[in-house]
């Protein structure tokens, strides 16, 4: 299922590299004709940024022309019509950045669409691996957001490549204008890749310990809010408070510390290119003065050597927010990689289930990691048999349940449906003569008719006899716009009780012939609940039931009993 | 999927909160800047130096081209050419130095300002959310009030720190490079005038314009957050209906909603941006058009025009600056406008001012004929009068949703009577302080919660004041001593998350020690509803027994042998005591109590009700 951990490259190798780059191509696939764009966008970009210290040069060559009475103001406005252009041509080369902002978006979107995708199609082992609170930052944190895979794949790259070209260009005019003064501009590069190795350690450290602390908090709050009720009835919230003031108070230093070794990086660097200025004013002035270097240029390449500080800090940039981006590309990859057998889970054959005569389960066993759960369970249900299935919390019922809808893969043991195994029989045909509800009532953020219906035909009978035998009807009459009502996310829209009862109408929907209910009629109250089974019951006499149930009545409702004990061992 | 069914994901984040204008906004984080004024103030003293030194450069540069040029005298007093030209540029070098120790200690100083002050938040935000009603956390899961307090306040920061520097020393620089225009060539700047107001008003409009957008793209992304987890979560229905295309369809539908909003909001800001690129070239234009014939008619020399050129320069910079941050104090905007949404929030069942400490319990708590309205309209309760003497239990039951849960609400004082009132030894609940009548109450939750933490610090609920011996006296109250000792690290045993390294029937047991560490007054116990082995249930019982022997409890009780050890049984159903009186006299009156009884308590397999 997983792959071979020996496989991944160590970070920061060529392998490593030619990986991410090759993710990285994958990702751009869709988009590979706005590639020429945005390398012809930066062309005029850089181009644009070019042009006007240029222009501003021979202007000025050209008002000293015009102080020392050599040349005509009719000139001087030529250039000034050439310069408003440059600032046309400018002002389209800013819109730019918001073109390579749509690029991001859109890899943004195909990103998390395509990873959606992936992680749905999953199987069972998958989810035991990843839990959904991680899984969604991967899906969302990971790709959205500064320096993130969206930013970096398109931004990041581009603005490195501008940066790039812009230094590349603007070396390549001052070389042109000066190679002498060139020369004494460059002094300070050097130093500056000096320090920026330097600080670079001490970054990545900084780095590091302020996500720790951060981590911290955020457990501290993850366990505070989920837990509020106890903390409430416990008066416990000052205590809280203090130990989360103990702990920011340990994660201000690391904060500081990050915050003003970034200070330091920036202002050495802004330091270094400005020595670099003052030797080009210095140097530049005295030439000027002897007559080695006329005024225009020496101003020209002054405005360039301002031009190099940005894209030079942008430079470095690209590494360290590539390292960032990269690790999220690597949880991305982690779940593409990861249990590959796919979401046909249990049931991943071609034979198709035509009626479901028997149920039988034997010697399963199945563990969560080192806890064993089931261990040689065995039973056999026959078409119309009705069986409960009791026994303590940790037992392993609602691991049956799921492992019987095909929700898990069984480690050990037979699973079989008219005594085909289960890895034989096609899922689709299996699943829709099964109504599963399991014991959290999952509902989606979309209409009431959706929910029971999820994508199946659509038949107002079946939808109104399902409500109704889930004791649905008068309530959803009730809700503004009946079965169009829209929930909310998180099932908002009906109460906790309303959620449940949806859950087993959408799983009536469909007819079933097996009814998988893990502990779910608690939702319904006793007199509801007889109503429930009686109506269900005469309705399809011949359906195969399997409850999960801490209730005493339900249970004897049922023809027989299997009650599970912690070690995992029953027989019905 | 229809606008209707986009809106309504979007529509019902946050209702409860009130939403706050900038200027509100500003108000409301003004004590968070007071309590650093001092830093404040060596922060503005140091940024007026830098400015100034900053506006020192292109004088000097003018100075030196004018030396070298020998155009015109210098108006400093340097010599005439070589020597004057290195004088000025060592004059420079000192501006510029000076310049960048300054900004060294100004980011080291606001960094210290941005990180403490959003510290501080923090905490005022966790201390408010912790003390909000439990119809708040219905609406806000961990996940997102995580994100307020965590991601919210970091995007605070910058606005605190780095941008709030930039934005002060922009208007700043903007505001001394104008003067110094103005003394430079007055003509000229008046000329400018116009342009500059153009751009400022263009940047107030633009400003509110583009807030929207982001407002609006960040509600479709937690949107998305939203389905996403929701579609993770319910993983098992996705696939046994084979709904992963519908699930990925809604997800295209929102994605694709936030990417249209996005690009206009990214379109309007780099226009923005482009505009300024343009302005600034233009304004130069005007500048060398005028200067050009002061130049030949020697009026001005080029050095003076060059240092102009360069304040204007200067001049555009920091409104760069701004529409550069413009996304980045949107954003601030944004967050704390979800920030001080939580912190105006404020709990239902506010202390009186004239409350008073709620004095220990002596005689009996009374409900006296209490009606409660969650909405305003249907009555979850209606008159419901009865007395909890000292020393003894009553037992609550009845069906779902009947007015149980709401009794207990009430009398944790999460919610106040809409008519009626509860009283303590004769004293209205509303007249005394609320923490301090908790402080008397044991509630033990109907679901088990364990932090993550040590077994000892989930039954002291993290009071380290609570001795060790207090701690295992709590645990023996329950039987739950054994639990302790069969671990080798005794109460020190980490628990993992949710306490899933216990049984269930354990997790109960710590659950039910911790209403016992401070010896509660009046003990309200919210029963588990789900079952553990006969062995744990026995077990439970057992305590439950000996706890409840003499001591005052109310109990929403959902375990027959819990019942019969009350003094009084309460059968609640919509919102009314239906019945009341001990387990045999209920039980031979034939009535709902017995029907309960005999649907939910029958035996199983030779259970032992």
């Amino acid at each position: 299922m997983s792959a071979p951990a020996a496989a991944k490259p160590v970070e920061g190798s060529w392998s490593y590299l030619r990986g991410k780059l090759a993710w990285m191509a994958r990702c751009w696939r869709p988009h590979l004709h706005l590639v020429w764009v945005l390398v012809l966008m930066t062309a005029i970009s850089a181009g644009v940024t070019l042009a006007y210290p240029l222009v501003f040069g021979y202007v000025l060559e050209e008002l000293r022309s015009l102080s020392a009475g050599d040349a005509t103001p009719g000139r001087v406005g030529e250039l000034v019509w050439i310069l408003i252009a440059v600032g046309v041509a400018r002002a389209v080369a800013a819109l730019y950045p918001a073109f390579r902002a749509w690029v991001n978006v859109r890899i943004d979107v195909f990103t998390r669409r395509d990873y959606f995708h992936v992680v749905l199609g999953k199987g069972p082992a998958f989810f035991t691996r990843f839990r959904s609170g991680d899984l969604v930052t991967r899906l969302t944190d990971d790709i959205t957001g500064y320096p993130k895979i969206g930013w970096f794949c398109c931004s990041g790259v581009f603005r490195a490549l501008e940066s790039g070209s812009r230094v590349a260009c603007c070396l390549g005019v001052m070389l042109y204008l000066s190679p002498g003064l060139s020369a004494y501009a460059l002094i300070p590069v050097p130093l500056m890749l000096a320090c920026y190795l330097l600080l670079k350690k001490h970054l990545v450290r900084a780095v590091e310990e302020q996500r720790e602390a951060s981590s911290t908090t955020s457990d501290h709050l993850e366990a505070a809010f989920t837990g509020v009720t106890v903390v409430q009835a416990g008066c416990a919230e000052e205590r809280l408070c203090e130990k989360l003031a103990e702990q920011l108070a340990e994660r201000e230093g690391a904060e500081v510390r990050l915050a003003q070794l970034w200070v330091l990086f920036s202002i050495f660097f802004q330091g270094l290119n400005v020595v670099g200025q003052l030797l080009v004013v210095l140097v530049g002035g005295l030439w000027v003065m002897d007559g080695l270097l006329s005024l225009g240029d020496f101003f020209s390449f002054y405005l360039y050597l301002g031009l190099l500080l940005g894209p030079m800090m942008d430079l470095p940039n690209l590494f360290v927010t590539g390292r960032q981006a990269f690790v999220c590309m690597d949880r991305l990859e982690e779940l593409e990689r990861y249990d590959l057998r796919g979401a046909k889970g249990a049931f991943e054959g071609e034979r198709p289930l035509e009626r479901l005569e028997q149920l039988s389960v034997r010697g399963l066993r199945y563990a969560y990691g080192e806890q064993p759960v089931l261990a040689e369970t065995t039973l056999e249900l026959r078409r119309g048999e009705k069986l409960a299935v009791i026994g303590p919390i940790g037992a392993g019922k609602t691991t049956l349940v799921r492992l019987l809808a095909g929700q898990l893969l069984a480690e050990e043991g037979e699973l079989a449906i008219n005594g085909e195994p289960f890895a034989a029989l096609d899922g689709v045909s299996v699943r829709e003569r099964i109504g599963f509800v399991p014991q959290d009532p999952v509902l989606f953020a979309t209409t009431v008719r959706e929910n029971v219906t999820m994508g199946r035909e659509e038949d107002p009978e079946r939808v109104a006899r399902a409500l109704d035998l889930a004791g649905l009807t008068e309530e959803v009459a009730r809700f503004p716009g009946g079965l169009d009502h829209r929930l909310g996310l998180r099932g908002r829209g009906v109460s906790g009780g309303q959620r449940q009862r949806l859950t087993i109408a959408r799983a009536l929907y469909g007819e079933p012939e097996l009814l998988l209910l893990d502990d779910v009629t608690a939702a319904l109250d006793a007199e509801n609940e007889d109503h429930f089974w009686e109506r269900v019951l005469s309705t399809w006499p011949e359906v195969t039931v399997l409850v999960v149930t801490h209730r005493a009545a339900t249970a004897t409702r049922m023809d027989r009993q299997l009650r599970l004990q912690p070690v995992g061992r029953g027989r019905a | 999927m229809s606008p209707d069914a986009l809106a309504h994901l979007l529509g019902e984040d946050d209702a409860r909160e009130r939403r706050h204008s900038s200027r509100e906004l500003l108000g409301r984080l003004a004590p968070y800047y007071r309590e650093v004024r001092g830093k404040l103030l060596l922060a503005g003293a140091l940024l007026l130096t830098v400015i100034g030194l900053g506006l020192a450069g292109p004088f000097l540069l003018g100075q030196v081209i004018d030396v070298a040029t020998a155009a015109r005298p210098p108006s400093l007093p340097v010599p005439a050419g070589r020597p004057g030209v290195i004088v000025l540029a060592l004059c420079f070098v000192g501006a510029v130095g000076l310049s960048f120790l300054l900004e060294a200690s100004l980011g080291f100083l606001m960094s210290r300002v941005g990180v403490s002050m959003v510290i501080r938040l923090k905490q005022d935000l966790f201390r408010k959310v912790l003390s909000l009603d439990p119809d708040f956390f219905r609406d806000y899961p961990p996940g997102k009030l995580i994100a307020r307090v965590e991601s919210d306040t970091e995007s605070l920061k910058n606005l605190f720190s780095s941008t709030a520097l930039q934005l002060l020393r922009a208007s700043l620089t903007f505001g001394a490079i104008f003067v110094c225009m103005l003394l430079l060539d007055a003509r000229t700047t008046l000329i400018l005038l116009p342009v500059l107001c153009l751009i400022g008003v263009s940047t107030a409009f633009f400003v509110r314009y583009v807030r929207s957008f982001f407002v609006l793209a960040r509600r479709y992304y937690a949107a998305i957050t939203g389905l996403i987890t929701e579609y993770l979560q319910g993983i098992e229905v996705v696939r046994h209906h084979d709904y992963a295309a519908q699930a990925e369809a809604q997800l295209e539908h929102v994605q694709r909603a936030r990417a249209a909003v996005l690009i206009k909001a990214d379109f309007f800001n780099y226009s923005f941006w482009g505009f300024f690129g343009f302005c600034e070239v233009a304004t130069a234009a005007i500048v060398i058009g005028v200067g050009a014939e002061q130049v030949r008619q020697g009026t001005l020399s080029v050095g003076t025009l060059v240092v102009f050129l360069e304040y204007l320069r200067q001049v555009f910079m920091p409104i760069q600056l701004l529409s550069e941050f413009v996304s980045q104090v949107q954003r601030g905007f944004v967050a704390a406008g979800r920030i001080f949404g939580i912190l105006s929030l404020e709990t239902k069942v506010p202390d009186a001012p004239d409350a008073e400490p709620a004095p220990p319990l002596e005689q009996a708590v009374c409900f006296e004929d209490v009606r409660f309205s969650y909405d305003g309209q249907t009555e979850a309760l209606r008159g419901v009068s009865f007395e909890i003497p000292c020393g003894k239990s009553i037992a609550l039951v009845g069906p779902s949703g009947g007015g149980k849960s709401t009794l207990v609400q009430l009398l944790l004082r999460y919610q106040d009577p809409s008519a009626g009132r509860i009283t303590v030894d004769g004293r209205d609940l509303r007249q005394l302080q609320r923490r301090s009548w908790r402080a008397q109450l044991g509630y033990v939750p109907q679901e088990v919660y364990l932090f993550p933490g040590t077994l000892g610090e989930n039954v002291s609920v993290f009071d380290a004041r609570a001795s060790e011996a207090q701690l295992m006296a709590a645990c023996r109250a329950v039987e739950a001593e054994d639990l302790v000792r069969s671990r080798a690290a005794g109460l020190d045993t980490p628990l993992v998350e949710r306490g899933a390294n216990l049984s269930l029937g354990e997790r109960q047991l710590v659950s039910l020690a911790r209403a016992f560490v401070t010896e509660p007054r009046l003990l309200v116990l919210d029963e588990a509803t789900s079952s553990v082995d006969p062995e744990t249930e026995g077990r439970i019982q057992r305590s439950l027994d000996r706890l409840l022997a003499g001591r005052t409890a109310l109990i929403v009780a959902h375990r027959l042998e819990t019942i019969r050890a009350c003094d009084e049984i309460l059968f609640v159903d919509q919102g009314q005591i239906v019945e009341r009186g001990g387990h045999d006299e209920l039980w031979a009156r034939g009535g709902r109590y017995r029907k309960l009884a005999e649907r939910q308590f029958a035996p199983v397999g030779g259970g032992d009700a």
